[in-house]
């Protein structure tokens, strides 16, 4: 049964990426370093990554984040129930509020712009980031109005295209991640 | 007494140095990269260990602030990546308030020949799976005991038993074979 679910994930991903709809993101790895998690792109945010549509520094954390995830290291995920008010903004990912299964967000603190990916595990470390957007309480971001959900429904939309089942999302969200801390 | 330098060989073996290495300059995009990486690496460190200290003693910016002698709002700026020129003794308050003990581990880059960082392959993958003395990549729990740094954890050994099961799988699947799952 899990085998099977992990057999059809793999190859649903497999079709998104040589139809070009998800990019296998890979970083360069370094002695000691292998590839512990997978992530994958919509060509959109792999863009975003890997042109200079952000500013440098900016580029160079998701990047270095990005990198993070793949090489296995440690991630803080704030829960979308969390009683932990002061944490919320603080954390790696966020768990977005609405039905499950879970919709997350990864937050990229500024400078200029706090930018926000957003994305859905479709196995354990295994994450699809599919859109972006900025905000800013410095004035506009030049980007289109950030509506979270649209982006759901964008990535809900991805899903259902691709044949990428919802009931292969982990839920609940602490079944996504190792290595990673739940608050 | 002379001292002889040493050098590891493209090969992994030590000997001494014949000649002087090559020197380049980093470009500022290198530069830049490797500021952040370590930055990145430095805040998701302090923000976990926040998480746990909020959720074990319960204690918010305002008790690391006490503890600490660091300004509440600097402590908020520092965990939100928006403190630039962190310093050393910075962190080390911090961190000590949340009752960790940082420690800077310096990996080292130099190649040795154990194929860690080329492209995966399965039998590179099952080779890192048990993680035994002896192999140059370091035992998975002397790193956990002895640095808080870059302590790995037990779900980071877990993460990769799952890589090379995964790499198996598609090194399997891209020579057109069955998926062999080992004891999934």
């Amino acid at each position: 049964m899990v085998d099977a679910q992990l057999a059809a994930t793999q190859a649903a991903i497999e079709a998104a990426i040589k139809s070009g709809a998800l990019i296998h993101h890979r970083v360069a790895l370094e002695e000691g370093e292998w590839e512990q998690r997978s992530l994958w792109l919509r060509p959109e945010v792999n863009d975003l990554v890997s042109t200079k549509k952000l500013d440098p520094d900016q580029r160079e954390r998701v990047k270095a984040a990005l990198r993070r995830f793949v090489i296995g290291g440690p991630f803080t995920v704030v829960k979308a129930g969390s009683p932990h008010g002061e944490a919320s903004n603080l954390g790696d990912i966020k768990e977005l509020q609405g039905p499950p299964p879970p919709f997350v967000e990864l937050r990229f603190k500024p400078p200029k712009h706090q930018l926000r990916i957003f994305g859905r595990f479709i196995r354990k470390d295994g994450l699809i980031l599919m859109s972006f957007g900025m905000k800013s309480r410095a004035g506009t971001t030049g980007m289109k109005p950030l509506l979270i959900p649209n982006e759901r429904r964008r990535c809900d939309s991805f899903f259902s295209a691709r044949s990428v089942k919802l009931e292969w999302v982990p839920n609940p969200i602490e079944n996504s991640l190792s290595n990673a801390t739940f608050v | 007494m002379m001292v002889e330098r040493t050098q590891l060989s493209a090969s992994g073996t030590e000997g001494p140095a014949k000649e002087k290495a090559p020197v380049s300059e980093m470009s500022n995009d290198r530069k830049l990269e490797v500021v952040v990486q370590l930055t990145d690496d430095v805040l998701a460190k302090l923000t976990s260990a926040f998480f746990e200290v909020m959720s074990k003693e319960k204690w918010g910016k305002r008790d690391l602030a006490l503890i600490s002698g660091l300004n509440e709002t600097a402590i908020g700026h520092i965990l939100a990546g928006r403190r630039k020129n962190l310093t050393i003794e910075t962190i080390a308050l911090l961190a000590r308030s949340m009752l960790k003990r940082p420690e800077l581990v310096l990996h080292d880059t130099r190649p040795k020949g154990n194929r860690a960082g080329l492209p995966s392959s399965a039998a590179v993958a099952l080779e890192r799976t048990p993680p035994q003395a002896g192999n140059l990549i370091r035992p998975l729990t002397t790193i956990h005991s002895s640095s808080a740094a870059t302590a790995l954890t037990e779900s980071q050994e877990h993460l990769r038993k799952n890589s090379a099961l995964e790499v198996l799988e598609r090194s399997a699947g891209e020579q057109g074979g069955l998926i062999q799952k080992m004891g999934r």
